[in-house]
């Protein structure tokens, strides 16, 4: 009805204005055409942005609260930021952080399962999300305002106690394996995952590839430890923005999260180091294309960086639109490509990189990179025009009112800023700073933070089809893009009788091999020689000796470079000795320290407690073993287990185990060798061992002495004076 | 990255999807619908203008009623070409000289119309011919890039702070948007009427290599691949069965005469809709868009298409083998927008895939954990002719599409079978609402609404009856309509099979 009401009163006004039809139809004078338009027209002031009431809360478990009334519709939404994200995962679970995220939704809360919140929520048209990325988690609601009351107490439990339902958690994993599975289809999936990987380093949170292998190591437990270190009410920012009344949303929330508590120190989650840029060029093969995609770029700045506004309007020049130089070269003036440019896109906490794109037909694929090259190059050899640098300014001036067009943006702009500690009007003051920027400025950092000569280039497509080889453009890095297939699971069969029978009768053979009575007698051995290790600065040649008295205590000294490591076992404790330092070993080291011992030597330990009768063994069946057919056993010690392989003689030709590494979780596996006698037993006298299928030591005994004595002494933790002199670590 | 001129096709789902219901009597949406002001200038066009006043910003957009569905064979991708180069400038933006660039640009042309001819003759091309007539071709190109001011229009809307400078392509329409500071009103004005009064096609024949390479960018991946191959399997007759992008061979052979002419015949003001959301005052406004847009030459209607898609047969099938991994879609047969059963395909959409707790997400993700993702949609190309209910479905790995079509036609047997209960149906009218609000919470959100609904609805009122023609759907409506359209005979099926990547030729 209103509608009538303003076309009338607006057919009032026409008329008034002198606009009637007449007017319209009789214009003698023609508009003034674009050109004359753009050079001419004056605008009226623009109407001032007005910035909403923001209030600020902090509830008494130290909840920050960021509240925005806006009554156009009546609709309410939530964002919880969480400090952790990627960045407090395990390094050895990197799929955590992506199951984390969909099951800390679809697994439910205590009061309500996934399934049936989905109902719940959806009948009344609200949702519920939950994400995890680099540096924090979400979760989000929105619900009509008349519904909040039904969604509020559902988005605190998913803060608070989501259940993660194994269920959920299964069918997690199966959406995230699928999502492996079909990594490689979508060409800029490809080209951005790579890119990242050779920008801050295939193990960093930034870049780190989930393989089937990371999915099938989360379980359930991982998920509830992230929950309870990551999720506090002290490392969250909730930004709540709709149709509410600030006073009565503060209470509500206040309510809802009341019972959320966090114990200890906030924890404090820092950016890790960051590879400096090398240049690389790169290549993928996808033969399944049209096209050839080229990414090439280098870590660039934060965005606080006193310098990003002026690298900010250098890289909108460069590439930063459809104005700019790249995309000038490459589309409108050569026709190459449909999109062509880039940007240093920056990182709050951490440097962002410069990213230059393109994608055009195979046959043009260097002509493209070249154009590109030249742009960069040319970019820092002279200064930009002036007309460049006002239209980059001016742009970004002009578009500055849309930062507020919407209080959602506003909402979450403010969240984002509290959560990596930026100031409010960190937006007012980079407008501010680009209004300063000059093309002396722009050349500065185009001399300083730009690098042709450290470009990584990464190209995706179908190599034979190229104008040009990319060697033309530096020493090529072939990207394998094969997923790798995940372990075989292996499926143990449950002992019986026959099988325990069998397996026992054979490690008493592989025993009575190594000696028999003289391995029934043995009490303690002492073995000298030399280790080569393998370490991430290359292999090192270490000597060293250890006595081991059966069967838990150890005594093993190394000689490194920077003096002689101890390491003892006595039993249940256990201690290190490093130059002046010494310190105790923990209890779960010690116990790990302690089952080692059953596999030195060839099985020595185990062998004798076979003998006894303290040790039964399970037939698997036959197996390959490093190159050789075995027999493939199963021997339980308390509760770890360890795979022995006995060669076609039954002698014990190494075994396999998980044990804890530095590196975390590994498989282990021993290789016995060269097996010799002494005093009336077979030892071996090579041991290789390799962690995760990579060797990383090889021991070579020179001599092996038995039941000889040893001195009492070792086993004693020197006394605190000589560790005085260096603060004891905890 | 901004890359201009999107041949829109999911996107337009989403929109009409969202576009969907809005409550009934909510005297919000009632207050809303109030401020809308609408008018027809004395050429034609339609002007619809919401004010809002949240930020000193507007929303800006113009829509062509034209688009795919209007192309004719031999000339397949030509609304697409138009769009492109709407962005190229004017008489007088974009150019150093435009007597002298028009002369050049003459010449290109008839190098150009030389150079086809000879590509087109049978029974073949005389090789050394084609040489020398691409060597003319070359040369009158660069000669007439001389004269270009390449990039003023982009370089001016960048300068004065637009946002989302863009247009798309679509079956049923042509559309062009943008956003600026709420102070620019009448730069806009004057800049849409130039380049839709005074267009110049300059660097033409550049830009069609542009849209060939996005047609490549889009084919490039498997998906785009099969739905290329999909629509024109679906069609028999209708022009929905083009991709909007056209044949390779049209894009090669298309002439400027051919894009002046589309212009000419489509973007006359009788065919032109602007709608205009944000800080503006109709009052204020109407005489600066009447100054400029008012002189739009009015033309007259264009005849829409005559070809009418008969009935299907029988059942379709395309399958596809192919390195990646597997992908299918399923598409049945529907009426236009305007069939007062289409509300009807809206209810049961949502009932199928709105959300977690739809039937095909239960069925498929949550219970036989069949498949990574499912989703429907409701029209999945052109509206405004009938069109395509169409179902996708993303399989987990290790599990195939058979497994998924098989659980998918469970479902839609459920539909023909038992009535919805009411439960349900209350859901389907809640989640709209939420939708609506969705969809007009940003000026540029409002503003295209405005505006397809009122092209393909005839009023843009319509927008706000949408949740009263949803309120009407009884669950006889809806077994009535699943027995109708999901049947064996009126649908299409096509599928990507993994197959490991074929060995080199």
């Amino acid at each position: 009805m209103r509608t009538k009401t303003i076309t009338r009163t607006f057919a009032a006004a026409a008329l008034l204005l002198g606009l009637s039809v007449v007017p319209f139809t009789a214009q003698v004078k023609p508009a003034p055409l674009g050109k004359q338009v753009v050079d001419h027209l004056k605008y009226p002031k623009l109407n001032p942005i007005q910035m909403p009431t923001v209030t600020r809360e902090t509830l008494p478990n130290g909840v920050k609260l960021i509240l925005i009334e806006d009554h156009e519709f009546p609709v309410v939404s939530l964002r919880a930021l969480v400090r952790g994200g990627k960045l407090a995962q395990p390094q050895d679970k990197p799929a955590l952080a992506p199951l984390f995220g969909e099951v800390q939704r679809t697994g439910g809360v205590k009061s309500m399962s996934g399934d049936e919140m989905d109902t719940y929520l959806e009948r009344i048209g609200a949702s519920i999300e939950t994400n995890v990325r680099d540096d924090y988690g979400t979760v989000t609601a929105k619900t009509l305002s008349e519904q909040l009351d039904k969604v509020l107490p559902l988005f605190a439990e998913e803060l608070e106690s989501p259940a993660f339902a194994q269920e959920k958690l299964d069918l997690a994993k199966t959406h995230l394996n699928s999502e492996i599975s079909r990594r490689n289809d979508q060409v800029m999936g490809i080209a951005r995952r790579e890119i990242l990987k050779l920008f801050y380093g295939p193990k960093s949170p930034y870049a780190r590839q989930i393989e089937y292998d990371d999915v099938a190591a989360v379980t359930r437990e991982d998920l509830l430890n992230y929950q309870k270190l990551v999720y506090r009410p002290d490392s969250t920012i909730i930004a709540v923005w709709g149709d509410f009344k600030t006073p009565d949303m503060k209470d509500r929330l206040a309510i809802a999260l009341g019972g959320w508590e966090a114990k200890g120190a906030t924890p404090v989650y820092k950016a890790p180091e960051l590879p400096a840029p090398a240049a690389s060029v790169n290549y993928a093969e996808k033969k399944d294309v049209e096209q050839t995609t080229v990414l090439m770029g280098h870590l660039g700045l934060r965005l606080d960086d006193p310098d990003y506004p002026a690298v900010d309007m250098l890289s909108e020049i460069l590439g930063g639109g459809m104005a700019s130089r790249m995309f000038m070269n490459i589309r409108t003036l050569k026709g190459l490509a449909y999109g062509a440019g880039g940007f240093m896109v920056p990182a709050y906490d951490h440097a962002g990189a410069f990213y230059f794109y393109t994608a055009t037909k195979p046959s043009t694929t260097a002509e493209a990179m070249e154009a590109m090259l030249e742009e960069i190059k040319k970019i820092r050899e002279a200064p930009v025009t002036d007309e460049e640098l006002t239209r980059a300014k001016e742009g970004y001036l002009n578009t500055y009112a849309f930062e507020f067009d919407s209080t959602e943006k506003i909402a979450t702009r403010l969240a984002t800023y509290e959560l990596y500690g930026y100031p409010a009007d960190f937006n007012v003051k980079l407008r501010n700073a680009i209004e300063k920027v000059t093309k002396e400025d722009v050349l500065r950092v185009a001399k300083k933070d730009l690098h042709p000569e450290l470009l990584t280039i990464l190209a995706i497509g179908n190599q034979s089809q190229f104008d040009k080889p990319l060697s033309t453009f530096g020493k090529v890095n072939d990207i394998d893009l094969t997923i790798p297939e995940p372990k075989p699971k292996e499926v143990i069969p449950e002992a019986t009788p026959e099988s325990l029978k069998a397996g026992t009768a054979l490690l008493v053979k592989a025993a009575n091999l190594m000696g028999g009575k003289a391995l029934a007698g043995l009490k303690e051995m002492t073995l000298e020689g030399a280790s080569t290790i393998v370490t991430p600065m290359g292999e090192m040649e270490l000597k060293g000796e250890g006595t081991f008295v059966f069967p838990d205590r150890l005594h093993n000294q190394v000689q490194t470079p920077m003096g002689a490591m101890i390491t003892v076992l006595d039993k249940d404790k256990g201690f290190m000795v490093m130059g002046p330092r010494v310190k105790d070993l923990p209890p779960s080291a010690v116990t790990e320290m302690a089952g080692e011992l059953y596999t030195e030597s060839g099985c020595a330990l185990l062998l004798q407690r076979a003998l006894q009768g303290k040790l039964e063994g399970q037939l698997i069946g036959k197996a390959q073993f490093e190159g050789q057919e075995t027999d493939d056993l199963l021997v339980k010690i308390g509760d770890a287990s360890v795979r022995v392989y006995l060669d076609k003689d039954g002698r014990v030709a190494g075994v396999k185990k998980h044990a804890i590494t530095q590196q975390g979780p590994a498989e282990v596996i021993q290789i016995f060798s060269d097996y010799r006698p002494v005093d009336g037993l077979s030892l071996p006298f090579q041991t290789v061992e390799k962690v995760n299928g990579e060797v990383k030591a090889t021991n070579r005994y020179s001599a092996i002495k038995v039941n000889a004595g040893f001195n009492e002494e070792l086993f004693k933790k020197p006394a605190p004076a000589a560790a005085a002199s260096a603060p004891a670590e905890k | 990255m901004r890359n201009r001129g999107r041949i829109l096709f999911l996107a337009v789902i989403a929109l009409v999807l969202c576009a969907l219901p809005a409550l009934a009597g909510d005297p919000g949406f009632k207050q809303l619908e109030g401020e809308v002001f609408q008018t027809t200038l004395p050429n034609g066009l339609t002007v619809i203008i919401l004010p809002r006043h949240e930020a000193p910003v507007i929303s800006f957009v113009t829509y062509a009623d034209v688009g795919g569905v209007n192309e004719q064979q031999n000339a397949t991708g030509l609304a697409h070409i138009f769009e492109h180069m709407a962005f190229k400038g004017t008489t007088t933006l974009g150019t150093k000289d435009y007597p002298k660039e028009k002369a050049a640009m003459d010449k290109e042309d008839a190098a150009f119309t030389a150079l086809r001819a000879e590509r087109l003759r049978r029974p073949k091309p005389d090789p050394e011919k084609l040489k020398a007539l691409e060597a003319e071709f070359k040369k009158t190109q660069e000669e007439a890039q001389k004269y270009s001011d390449t990039g003023a229009f982009d370089k001016v809307l960048e300068r004065e702070g637009a946002e989302g400078l863009n247009a798309f392509t679509a079956f049923d329409q042509t559309v062009y948007h943008y956003s600026l500071p709420s102070n620019k009103l009448e730069l806009w004005a004057a800049l849409e009427a130039d380049r839709f009064t005074n267009p110049v096609l300059r660097e033409f024949y550049k830009e069609k290599d542009v849209i060939m390479e996005e047609k490549r960018m889009g084919e490039s991946q498997a998906i785009g691949r099969l739905f290329a191959d999909f629509f024109p399997v679906a069609f028999k007759a209708s022009m929905y069965r083009s991709w909007v992008i056209g044949h390779m061979s049209d894009l090669q052979a298309i002439t400027r005469q051919q894009a002046m002419d589309w212009f000419n015949k489509y973007y006359r003001a009788k065919n032109l809709t602007v709608a205009i959301v944000g800080d503006v005052d109709p009052k204020t406004a109407m005489p600066v868009l009447a100054k400029y847009l008012g002189d739009i030459p009015a033309g007259t209607k264009p005849e829409g298409p005559v070809t009418v898609e008969p009935p299907q047969r029988e059942e379709k099938r395309i399958i596809m083998d192919d390195p990646s991994q597997p992908f299918l879609i399923i598409g049945y047969h529907r009426p236009d927008v305007n069939d007062p059963d289409d509300p009807v395909y809206d209810v049961i959409n949502d009932i199928l895939a709105g959300g977690r707790s739809s039937r095909l997400y239960t069925s498929l993700v949550k219970e036989k954990k069949l498949a990574l993702a499912v989703e429907s949609a409701s029209s999945i190309e052109g509206q405004k002719y009938p069109g395509i209910f169409g179902i996708f479905c993303v399989a987990n790995k290790g599990k195939s599409n058979a497994e998924c079509e098989q659980a998918i036609y469970t479902e839609l047997d459920r539909l023909k079978n038992e009535p919805v209960s009411k439960d349900e149906l209350e859901g389907v009218k809640a989640r709209a609402k939420m939708h609506f609000i969705e969809s007009i919470d940003s000026n540029m959100g409002l503003a295209m609404q405005l505006a397809f609904y009122q092209n393909l609805q005839g009023d843009w009122r319509s927008m706000f009856k949408a949740l009263d023609r949803i309120d009407a759907v009884t669950p006889e409506d809806i077994m009535r309509v699943a027995k109708q359209t999901f049947v064996k005979n009126n649908r299409t099926v096509g599928m990507i099979e993994t197959t490991p990547a074929k060995a080199e030729k």
